[in-house]
């Protein structure tokens, strides 16, 4: 058998009523597809031809639709021709015949052929119902629409942020924009999702254009409320059907990061449209996977604490314990840099750097925490510095400040986060046998009590008296670059 | 255990040393032999000033031996100064030392320290007594911060010195004499000025470096400022006689 002819290929269009765009659809397919075995598809199960029931004697569960054989053929036509520009260069290829062809005209006259966008962040005003505002980076702003036929590809490409605190409870909803040929309507689903879990179907309209516009789709069952902190790649797979009683036929995979939070990011983030304080996804790579599972708050901040602490990219400046990163603004852009395994500003930080880490990140997972220092010019406890493993005493036993990521007023009778150094935690700071404590969640205290302060500093007036929390002048959450 | 900066007394330091103004000066990777510059950022410590940061790595050792290289500059040399204390207000170690003043004779004010010899460092990376670690200084309208700041300490005096004689020591003959450098000449107002009045020296400073160069400007005496678009001389002689500028570069 040598296949249709070239005519027998115009009629058939013709006697189908097959407009351009249809036959464009494909051409566009014939040219894209992969392999013959993507051409053919999984037999015997439908797709991506489907076999035509009012045409031949196909079967459709039986995959009586193209073969591998014949996909083969068509394949080796089209590296022929070098690609296809019309279907009657489909002439002459042996074993597609006017069944087949049938098969292919069926299978793209009426379909929704295209997802074209989905916005995960449809209400820049709230968070309760869907993403919240972020970007990419400091310099870079999120993609709007969250993801893009065509410019999305990996989880990484489409992103979104979601807060425990603010959607518990409340429905949650993307919004799809899909396109469809011949077709005013057709139900649309998505199984899959991951953490966000699948879409159930429902039935999209598409204008005499065949778009649909924005379709909002519910997402009946989210996971991630009970998991904590987290950021999870997720793939949904987008199948339609023209009628309830059709089998599903497949339109697509789509991949998304989602970030989940325990709450809003607080200061210095904000939710302000445009403004380059929006969550930061590379800063969410970094906290989100720090605290993974992390269901509290202080749970959260102690894990940023810790895995800072630990990182093992930076080392405390015993030259001047000068800052690096930032005081008059946190240059987290380049801490990241450094975190991801670039050069940043360099390998040394001190307590500045360490607070502004600690706590910027924090916060973006919903923590509370300040920047604020405790001063003047006080004698040290020995101390294991971030990125040692020895105890010592800095700088011939005194720092002129120091400062940490700190809860509430910042005062002695809050808590403190220490990302910079490990305090002595057994009974005797002032001597050996020492027994390294990281501070997280520790209260700062008085000079009567063993706590932070007294761990942190030796008693008497040069010591812990001289340790004072200055709040009113130094308490801040620095501004972001 | 005060943090040294007494500033009334750096004032009076500053004003010791021959004025030097500098403005859009930007490292662009040849000037350290033997470093690769690997990161370039902008910082936003100091209200006024621009800031840069420059990081560098030692060639054939691995990313660990850097060098951070801050130049901000500022407006005039108080704000220089304010830039200055900064830096020491946010170090931790109560007790960075003056520089010695043969490290850099013009700067008006500068703190060096070093650290401790470590042990295990890659031979060749080693410091040795001599090394300094941490230079940060004043020079005219800028403050300038070099630190070691990879895992091998590494000596910022060179680095130190290369800068300080780039800054304040005008262009060569031969770079005038090519296309390297040119003498900005003094605009009207500044020829006619008296002793002691303050004119504008060189106006249009955007103009001179729309093609990346940067300008300096030199005056054994009296003070150089920044106002609005135009660097402003107050000496005791007029600024013809008295003060000069130069673009140069990009280089």
């Amino acid at each position: 058998m040598s296949g249709l002819s070239a005519s027998t290929i115009t009629s058939t269009l013709a006697a189908h009523g097959t407009d351009a765009a249809t036959q464009a659809l494909i051409v566009q397919f014939l040219n894209n597809v992969g392999s013959a075995a993507a051409l053919a598809g999984t037999e015997h199960q439908a797709g991506p031809v489907f076999d035509d029931p009012t045409s031949g004697s196909g079967v459709q569960a039986r995959g009586y639709d193209i073969g591998l054989t014949v996909a083969q053929r068509i394949v080796t036509q089209r590296a022929n021709l070098g690609g296809f520009s019309s279907l009657a260069q489909l002439a002459h290829i042996k074993g597609f015949g006017a069944d087949k062809f049938n098969d292919l005209i069926y299978s793209f006259t009426r379909v929704v052929h295209e997802l074209t966008a989905i916005e995960f962040n449809w209400n820049n005003a709230t968070s309760s119902n869907d993403s919240m505002n972020l970007r990419r980076s400091f310099a870079a702003s999120a993609p709007s629409p969250s993801w893009l036929k065509g410019a999305s590809v990996n989880a990484a490409d489409s992103i979104a942020l979601y807060s425990i605190a603010d959607t518990w409870g409340r429905p949650l909803a993307i919004r799809v924009a899909l396109r469809a040929d011949g077709l005013s309507a057709a139900f649309v689903r998505a199984t899959g999702g991951g953490t966000l879990g699948p879409m159930a179907e429902q039935l999209v309209s598409f204008d005499a254009a065949g778009a649909s516009g924005w379709q909002t789709f519910a997402l009946p069952a989210p996971t991630f409320h009970a998991a904590g902190v987290g950021r999870h790649d997720i793939e949904w797979r987008w199948q339609w059907r023209a009628r309830s009683t059709d089998a599903w036929r497949d339109l697509r995979a789509t991949r998304h990061r989602i970030y989940v939070t325990l709450a809003a990011p607080t200061l210095p983030w904000v939710q302000a449209a445009g403004s380059t304080s929006l969550p930061w996804a590379d800063a969410l790579d970094i906290a989100c996977v720090w605290a993974a599972g992390a269901t509290t708050r202080d749970a959260a901040a102690a894990l940023v604490t810790q895995r800072y602490n630990g990182c093992g990219v930076v080392a405390y400046d015993t030259v001047s314990g000068a800052t690096f990163y930032g005081w008059g603004s946190y240059n987290l852009t380049q801490m990241i840099n450094r975190l991801n395994g670039g050069p940043g500003l360099g390998a040394k930080v001190n307590c500045t750097d360490s607070a502004n880490t600690v706590s910027t990140l924090a916060n973006l997972l919903g923590c509370d925490l300040w920047q604020s220092r405790m001063q003047s010019g006080f004698a040290l406890n020995p101390m294991i510095a971030i990125g040692f493993n020895t105890w010592a005493v800095p700088f011939n036993g005194s720092f002129s400040y120091h400062e940490v990521a700190w809860k509430g007023g910042c005062t002695q009778f809050d808590n403190v986060f220490d990302g910079c150094l490990k305090v002595d935690g057994d009974a005797n700071p002032t001597s050996a046998p020492h027994t390294p404590l990281l501070a997280t969640n520790l209260l700062f205290g008085d000079c009567a009590t063993m706590n932070y302060r007294l761990r942190l500093c030796p008693p008497g007036p040069g010591g812990c008296g001289a340790c004072v929390p200055a709040p009113a002048t130094t308490r801040q959450r620095r501004a972001l670059i | 255990m005060n943090i040294p900066h007494d500033m009334g007394a750096w004032r009076v330091a500053a004003a010791g040393v021959p004025s030097v103004y500098i403005h859009n000066y930007r490292m662009l990777g040849a000037e350290l032999k033997g470093w690769e510059l690997v990161n370039v950022a902008e910082m936003a410590d100091s209200p006024g000033a621009v800031e840069h940061v420059y990081l560098w790595a030692r060639k054939g050792f691995e990313g660990k031996a850097l060098l951070r290289v801050s130049i901000s500059e500022f407006s005039d040399v108080g704000s220089a100064l304010l830039g200055l204390q900064g830096v020491l207000a946010n170090s931790m170690n109560p007790e960075v030392p003056p520089a010695p003043k043969a490290l850099v004779p013009a700067a008006g004010v500068a703190f060096a320290a070093r650290a401790g010899a470590t042990k295990g460092a890659p031979k060749g990376a080693r410091g040795t007594k001599a090394d300094l670690h941490a230079a940060w200084l004043q020079l005219g309208n800028l403050t300038l911060r070099i630190d070691s700041v990879g895992d091998d300490p590494a000596d910022v005096a060179p680095l130190v010195k290369l800068l300080a004689t780039r800054f304040t020591k005008p262009p060569t003959s031969a770079a005038l004499a090519g296309a390297q450098a040119s003498e900005i000449k003094p605009g009207a107002r500044a020829r006619a000025a008296v002793a002691g009045e303050a004119a504008p020296l060189i106006e249009n400073l955007a103009k001179h470096t729309q093609r990346g160069s940067w300008v300096q400007v030199l005056a054994p005496l009296g003070e150089l400022r920044r106002e609005g678009d135009a660097v402003v001389y107050a000496g005791p002689a007029a600024g013809r006689r008295a003060a000069h500028g130069f673009v140069i570069g990009p280089y």
